[in-house]
């Protein structure tokens, strides 16, 4: 039997989709190619009691109306994804969007994906946490849901100590040292509480008031809520894991970083494979792909967990030696949503791959090859071009001389 | 100049006998292993090869030394040159060497004995055609996005191929 193959075929955008999950998947391709409502329906697939569970947990009741269910899940205007030539298949399993839009009867109900949607930054409004029901019917279940958690533990978990980055008890030093030096440049993340609501500032070193929300810079805004979610799946006390949860899937984790930013989100989802989760990104970033190429080269060479240090600059302390080691044992697959076609597996990511999708990395390097070309044969041209006469050039003073 | 167009420009033949390389017919010079590599559509034919390696290996046995030259004709008569250096790309160290190989091909092409060879290298230039191509075979580890792919495209070097059509 297939272990972890998603099988989707005409649902909403996406047109064909057979997908054998890694322990880090990753999927590329265009806007508007499918693959949220993909990862969205991998939760669906897998989480469906539990989803249904938290909407009733806030009252939010479907009566078995399926268009109610789908519009309130993917978010409006998806209720008609599910076609009559759809098909949904889970480890060959036959499933379909009007079923999953019931209540199951199973009673293992337990959520075991957390999905860190792409719109994170609308559950920090102002640096305030929104809950479940601060969302409208329509808006995407995974952002309500991620916001909710968020939610709870900012309100509950940290809003009593005050200061939520630097931890010592969340992440080791290992991990702390590049999101403080790359991401929040020696400020502190804290917990303001002044009127009556509890908000996050930066504390930025020197200065007496706290940076308000608004005054960061995007990758802040963007970065602190996947920060929030990597703190619930980590949590301290030597507990490794989340009870339950299995998969983590990170909706384009490089939004807004300069690239130091994206390398140091990478550690992170390294932490998370360590730790055993399956994760599945989406991304437009050639970092995650550069990440992923050498992390299987370095298997298919007997590289060590010496050459993921040295690719992400990290020392030789045990927690880093133990990140790098689970690096090198990982399944790693890439994935290329394209319009029009049936997804195509560019897992090898070959640059000499006779496939364009998987050499040019499903497009993400296709302007960067475009580009080496063009300029070799724009240099080629102007060492080719007529070089003019030196008598012409010491005419030409004397013909602008008054 | 547009490609095709007739000049009065020297023959790949004329350019070898001057530089005193031996010419081979069509692909001859270049090792059996790399020909089914380069490939020629109807319009082009290759009118023959100098092995530059070899004819220098024993004058110059230390330096990094650049393979092949294939002449490329139309039927019309204009000819240029194609340099083509079969060279492992699995890592982007191999780019230094390229480019110290290129080097060498153009501090050859510099000397007077070669001004038929810096013709045609010319002409292949004027005509927006392959003039430096890397031919690899296994892997290849060069991203195009790699700050070696850009080091390759401001020589003129297109990234590295498996195959070559002209």
């Amino acid at each position: 039997m297939a272990k972890n193959r998603l099988v989707m075929h005409d649902i909403g955008p996406v047109m064909d989709a057979d997908i054998t999950f890694g322990d880090l998947t990753v999927i590329v391709g265009p806007q508007a190619t499918g693959k949220s409502v993909f990862l969205q329906a991998l939760k669906l697939v897998l989480d469906r009691d539990a989803i249904h569970d938290v909407f009733k947990h806030h009252n939010v009741v479907f009566d078995g109306n399926p268009s109610g269910f789908l519009g309130g899940y993917f978010g409006k205007g998806m209720a008609s994804a599910w076609r009559d030539d759809s098909a949904l298949q889970w480890n060959r399993k036959k499933m379909s969007l009007p079923d999953l839009a019931k209540p199951g009867k199973a009673k293992d109900r337990a959520a075991r994906v957390f999905f860190i949607p792409a719109q994170r930054v609308m559950s920090l409004a102002g640096g305030v946490t929104q809950n479940f029901g601060q969302f409208n019917y329509g808006d995407p279940f995974t952002l309500r849901y991620f916001s909710s958690v968020i939610h709870d533990l900012v309100q509950n978990e940290f809003g009593a100590k005050g200061e939520l980055f630097p931890q010592p008890n969340r992440l080791n030093d290992t991990l702390r040292k590049p999101i403080n030096e790359h991401l929040y440049g020696g400020s502190k993340l804290v917990v303001d509480a002044k009127d009556f609501t509890k908000r996050l500032v930066l504390q930025v070193p020197g200065h007496k008031e706290g940076l308000p929300y608004t005054a960061w810079s995007a990758g802040q805004r963007e970065f602190t809520p996947l920060l929030l979610g990597l703190y619930w799946l980590c949590p301290g006390g030597g507990i490794s894991r989340r009870e339950h949860i299995e998969w983590v899937v990170i909706e384009e984790p490089e939004m807004g970083l300069h690239p130091l930013g994206v390398t140091t989100v990478l550690l992170l989802v390294l932490e998370l494979l360590r730790r055993g989760y399956k994760v599945v990104l989406s991304t437009h970033s050639t970092t995650v792909l550069d990440m992923v190429w050498a992390l299987q080269e370095f298997k298919a060479l007997q590289g060590t967990e010496a050459d993921v240090r040295e690719l992400f600059q990290l020392g030789g302390s045990a927690a880093a030696k133990e990140l790098g080691k689970a690096a090198v044992g990982k399944d790693y697959r890439v994935y290329f949503f394209d319009r029009g076609c049936k997804v195509r597996d560019i897992s090898g990511l070959d640059p000499g791959a006779d496939s364009q999708a998987e050499s040019q990395w499903g497009g993400l390097v296709g302007f960067a090859s475009r580009t080496g070309d063009v300029i070799a044969k724009v240099v080629n041209r102007f060492e080719a071009r007529p070089v003019k006469k030196r008598a012409v050039k010491a005419k030409a003073p004397a013909e602008v001389a008054p | 100049m547009k490609r095709g167009a007739v000049q009065a420009s020297p023959t790949f033949k004329e350019a070898a006998r001057k530089a005193c390389v031996p010419m081979t017919a069509g692909k001859g010079a270049v090792k059996a292993q790399y020909r089914a590599a380069i490939l020629t559509s109807k319009n082009v034919r290759v009118v023959g090869s100098v092995d530059m390696d070899t004819a220098y290996c024993a004058a110059e046995p230390n330096s990094a030394r650049w393979d092949y030259g294939l002449g490329l004709g139309l039927g019309n008569g204009a000819e240029w040159v194609c340099w083509v250096e079969p060279h492992p790309a699995s890592s982007t160290s191999q780019v230094a060497k390229i480019l110290a190989k290129l080097d060498w091909l153009e501090a050859k092409l510099l000397q007077p004995a070669f001004a038929d060879f810096a013709q045609l290298t010319r002409q292949a230039k004027l005509n927006q055609s392959l003039v430096y191509v890397w031919l690899y075979e296994g892997a290849n580890r060069i991203s195009a996005n790699s700050r070696e792919a850009r080091a390759l495209a401001l020589r003129g070097v297109a990234l590295p191929k498996r195959q070559v059509s002209f």
